[in-house]
């Protein structure tokens, strides 16, 4: 009610102003403070923009429309993955660890993933409904991305690759705002029980850092610019909504029953 | 209820006007960033965590729409206030003021709110979100300091 007033008022008095104005003598007067007025607007409009262009350029993580709209690389043996190859629905994720929409998709499909593959009398509809694969989108902007990605494809080699990513995700806090957090990353190898030396070769080996950088670097080729991006059987999602849940669990429904998710609309 | 301000001199409605200026700018390219799905460079802090934490919206409308409302609604009061200096129109420029003054109270709480969150919740500050925390500080100092 009361900014309504005061806007009914400013409004009123505008009009008022431009009606019968006394301040500047005559329709030149008038006219020198609309067209100084004009200016001021135009000089903020034209910072706006700048800024805008400027951060054009050097934008991160952001759903421009080159992203494509199928997967661009099939799943393979050498992908991490969860559940059944044979499974109806395929989910391929790609994430960066250090990035905070990932995880606030973490915890989310970890449950999707645990209610749809649970057993046939908890999940209803029948068990081992997904298999899920993650792959390393490790965005510039986020200085400890390539580390971690790297943490989770060391604890991969020891057979540890979704523990390490489990860790990652429930606790970057701990380590995405450090310099170094590689002593961080050998906590977590030895909570998971993994042998904190090979961990920590494997960790600083070129290998683990090609697969990375090659992940990376297909995926900049393929076109991606997000993350997470997700794919259900083969088709990019688009966002699930504010209840994301919900979102997923009914593409997740759609595609086990033969329906391909709706295309990811082009922005 | 009757408020009678002090003659409030030129610089200090132009600075007024700079500082909601500059909060506006801020204000609407967080804005465009927030509907473009992209998160502005930072320097101080971390404005991804910030920006795209559940409290950067309210009712599913993002802050930084509420703060464009904000800094524009003080704007064109700052616009009509400087236009109105005939003698028959200090009764506006006292109502003006009023509303200057309410607006400010509701954006300087807003701001400790948002800074609270910051410090306490999220641990991580955005640089543009300090930035309105500080004009909008200026702001309500400027309009409870008129009444002098």
């Amino acid at each position: 009610m009361v900014p309504y007033y005061f806007a009914k008022a400013i409004i009123t008095d505008i009009i008022e102003y431009m009606d019968t104005n006394t301040t500047a003598t005559g329709h030149t007067g008038k006219m020198k403070r609309i067209g100084f007025w004009g200016f001021f607007v135009i000089i903020i409009a034209l910072i706006v923009w700048g800024l805008v262009a400027a951060n054009g350029k050097s934008a991160g993580s952001s759903a421009s429309g080159t992203a494509p709209t199928t997967l661009p690389a099939p799943v393979t043996a050498s992908d991490w993955s969860i559940g059944s190859s044979t499974a109806p629905v395929t989910i391929v994720e790609y994430a960066d660890f250090e990035c905070p929409a990932c995880q606030d998709y973490y915890p989310i499909l970890k449950q999707l993933i645990a209610d749809e593959n649970g057993t046939a009398s908890t999940s209803g509809a029948g068990a081992n409904r997904i298999f899920f694969v993650y792959r390393y989108f490790p965005l510039p902007q986020h200085p400890n991305a390539i580390i971690s990605a790297e943490a989770a494809q060391a604890a991969g080699a020891q057979g540890q690759f979704w523990a390490m990513h489990d860790l990652l995700f429930a606790n970057y806090t701990d380590w995405e705002n450090l310099s170094d957090p590689t002593s961080i990353f050998l906590g977590y190898a030895a909570k998971i029980g993994i042998s904190t030396t090979t961990f920590l070769a494997d960790l600083t080996s070129p290998a683990v850092a090609k697969v990375v950088t090659d992940s990376y670097q297909a995926d900049t080729t393929a076109g991606l610019d997000y993350t997470p991006t997700i794919f259900i059987n083969g088709t990019r999602i688009d966002n699930p909504g504010s209840n994301i849940y919900a979102g997923l669990k009914a593409m997740v429904d759609a595609a086990a029953s033969g329906t391909p998710p709706t295309a990811a609309s082009a922005q | 209820m009757k408020f009678k301000f002090t003659a409030i001199p030129k610089w200090i409605i132009y600075t007024y006007v700079t500082i909601a200026a500059l909060g506006l700018i801020d204000a609407t390219y967080l804005t465009i960033n927030h509907y473009r799905d992209t998160v502005p460079p930072c320097f101080i802090g971390s404005c991804e965590q910030v920006l795209t934490s559940s409290y950067a919206a309210i009712l599913g409308i993002p802050v930084a729409v509420f703060g464009v409302a904000y800094y524009l609604f003080i704007l064109v009061c700052l616009v009509v206030y400087i236009e109105s200096n005939h003698t028959s129109h200090e009764v506006r420029k006292n109502k003006i003021m009023i509303a200057i003054l309410a607006a400010t109270i509701i954006g300087f709480l807003m701001s400790l709110y948002f800074f609270g969150i910051q410090a306490l919740v999220i641990h991580d500050f955005c640089q543009y979100c300090l930035g309105s925390a500080l004009f909008s500080t200026l702001m309500f100092v400027m309009s409870v300091g008129v009444w002098g």
